[in-house]
């Protein structure tokens, strides 16, 4: 998907997630009292509501499975007209049922795509050293995860 | 079955007049003069003035709140509509931020049930900003957007609408239904954006795609314009010269509930919630939902139209693609939909088109548009997974 037109500019909360995709690894919040992953990060846990949160960053398998996609034919997004069509999904973790991350399936068409596909992360290296971004691509049977930038 | 909302004696919510300005893709007006234009309009035809007027209620937010808006312009605080009307009377008014004209109208109820105003105005707008509606342009997202806008993503609406035809082996074919009857129900309104310009089944299978699964024809019209509507109580109403629809109940979704951020909730949590406020909804209204004769739901998208059916209870999940069908929600069907075109027809006024209707059809005013002998109608507004909902009932 790389250039990217948009590109995060992460904070003091969501540092540790940019830390780890540089590293090819994919690390969400937790709730260290009930298990429970958020995200994007909050500062309590919205199942628990635990009076004092007691959160961390937890690395993931970086696996899960395609929960929707479509297909962009126009693009509001900055650094997106050259791109179109292009695929925008919704990838549900395989850490927690409802636990979903956004991203662009690669290496695939759409015609190819089919609800519950099993995807696996890959990582793209973008302009600026500091961040790698984590995209999807359809999971190969029995590989583990890509830390590939 | 008696509901839960209970207002005291005579003063059940009633409405009593209902106004718009016209509805046009481009303007150099203000959305404050076309704000004015649509509750001066109201007023008058509730047979009321401006110095009789002493409630008000709006939600002044817009789409796109990154962009600097001149207040006046194309943002208008509620205290400079009230100015612009001209009301000097006025005891209550209320700024609501969620939920649109429907939580409007449920803050105006409320307010007329518990004696804080006379009168209630309620209204709604848009104008749209001299660029490319909604573009982002920024090269930096940071909070939440730092796992959306990098994608060239964020569009909740298509992935909603991609997931359920899969789940449920829908056909998007069967769309048509809604956008047909949308653009015919507009050829009827005056000031509906798609007047005089009809659309054919073909059209719509031939629209080009935005964001597969949804084409050009799916989206409302960005366009200008503004509506609004009077209410007041059922012991006043009597001396109006056309009151009509009595406010039975209402409901919100519950965002407590959410285990994601916003752009990130998905269908089954929208459902879940929203199927919350529908039960809520009848145990407000006492209504049984068979005597709804007039639905009219929030159509910023088509696929919403469904999901709400689905919720409300109309019928079964997975099975609205089927169920809407022309014969059954067009002005002759058994479920009678978005009479005056909602903003798919209208254009994206954010529920004014589905408020004002709603009102319209209860006052018996609706024109050619006209349902005869309407006992209950069920108004619906918000985004796509959040929202309100009322019901207006003819006793």
């Amino acid at each position: 998907m790389q250039p990217y037109g948009i590109l995060p500019a992460p904070t003091e909360d969501t540092a540790p997630y940019w830390e780890a995709a540089k590293r090819g690894r994919l690390a969400l919040v937790q709730c260290q009292d009930c298990g429970f992953y958020l995200h994007p990060s909050r500062f309590f846990c919205v199942r628990c509501h635990a009076g004092s949160p007691n959160l961390a960053y937890t690395e993931l398998s970086g696996r899960g499975t395609l929960y929707s996609y479509v297909l962009h034919y126009e693009t509001r997004f900055n650094g997106f007209a050259d791109k179109v069509p292009y695929i925008a999904a919704v990838i549900e973790l395989d850490e927690q049922p409802g636990l979903t991350v956004w991203g662009n399936v690669l290496e695939a068409e759409y015609e190819d795509l089919k609800l519950g596909l099993p995807v696996e992360a890959v990582w793209e290296t973008t302009d600026d050293p500091e961040i790698v971004m984590m995209q999807w691509r359809p999971a190969s049977a029995g590989s583990a995860t890509s830390t590939g930038a | 079955m008696t509901g839960r909302f209970q207002p005291p004696r005579g003063k059940r919510p009633v409405f009593i007049g209902a106004g718009n300005s016209p509805c046009v893709r481009h303007t150099e007006r203000s959305l404050a003069s076309m704000l004015a234009e649509a509750v001066t309009n109201a007023i008058a035809d509730a047979g009321l003035t401006p110095e009789q007027i002493d409630g008000f209620c709006m939600d002044p937010s817009q789409p796109d709140a990154s962009v600097p808006r001149p207040p006046g312009l194309d943002i208008v605080p509620l205290p400079l509509l009230m100015k612009m009307v001209g009301s000097p009377n006025v005891r209550w008014y209320a700024q609501n931020g969620v939920h649109g004209i429907v939580g409007s109208v449920i803050e105006a109820a409320n307010a007329l049930a518990a004696g804080a105003c006379d009168y209630a105005v309620v209204a709604k707008g848009a104008r749209l900003l001299n660029v490319r509606y909604h573009k982002i342009e920024r090269t930096r997202a940071t909070g939440e957007e730092e796992f959306v806008l990098p994608y060239g993503a964020g569009n909740i609406p298509p992935q909603h609408h991609s997931r359920y035809l899969a789940k449920y082996g829908a056909a998007r074919e069967a769309m048509a239904d809604i956008i047909l009857n949308a653009n015919r129900n507009a050829q009827d309104t005056e000031h509906a954006v798609w007047r005089g310009k009809v659309f054919s089944r073909e059209d719509y299978l031939k629209s080009r795609f935005i964001t597969y699964p949804l084409c050009l024809l799916d989206y409302d019209m960005a366009v200008n314009g503004a509506g609004a509507i009077v209410m007041t109580t059922e012991e006043r109403a009597k001396d109006t010269p056309h009151p009509g629809g009595v406010i039975a109940g209402y409901a919100m979704t519950n965002s407590s509930l959410d285990l994601t951020a916003d752009h990130h909730n998905h269908l089954e949590e929208s459902f879940g919630r929203q199927r919350q406020m529908a039960d809520a909804l009848w145990d407000s209204t006492g209504v049984n939902k068979d005597d709804v004769g007039l639905l009219q739901i929030n159509d910023g998208f088509s696929p919403t139209i469904w999901f709400w059916l689905e919720a409300l209870g109309f019928c079964g999940e997975g099975e609205a693609w089927q169920w809407a069908t022309l014969d059954r929600i067009s002005r002759t069907g058994s479920h009678p939909l978005n009479t005056s075109g909602g903003s798919l027809g209208e254009g994206r006024l954010h529920g004014v088109a589905q408020v004002c209707e709603t009102a319209r059809q209860m006052m018996g005013t609706a024109g050619p548009r006209q349902l005869d002998n309407l006992n209950a109608a069920l108004c619906q507004g918000g985004s796509i997974s959040n929202g309100a909902v009322f019901v207006a009932t003819r006793e």
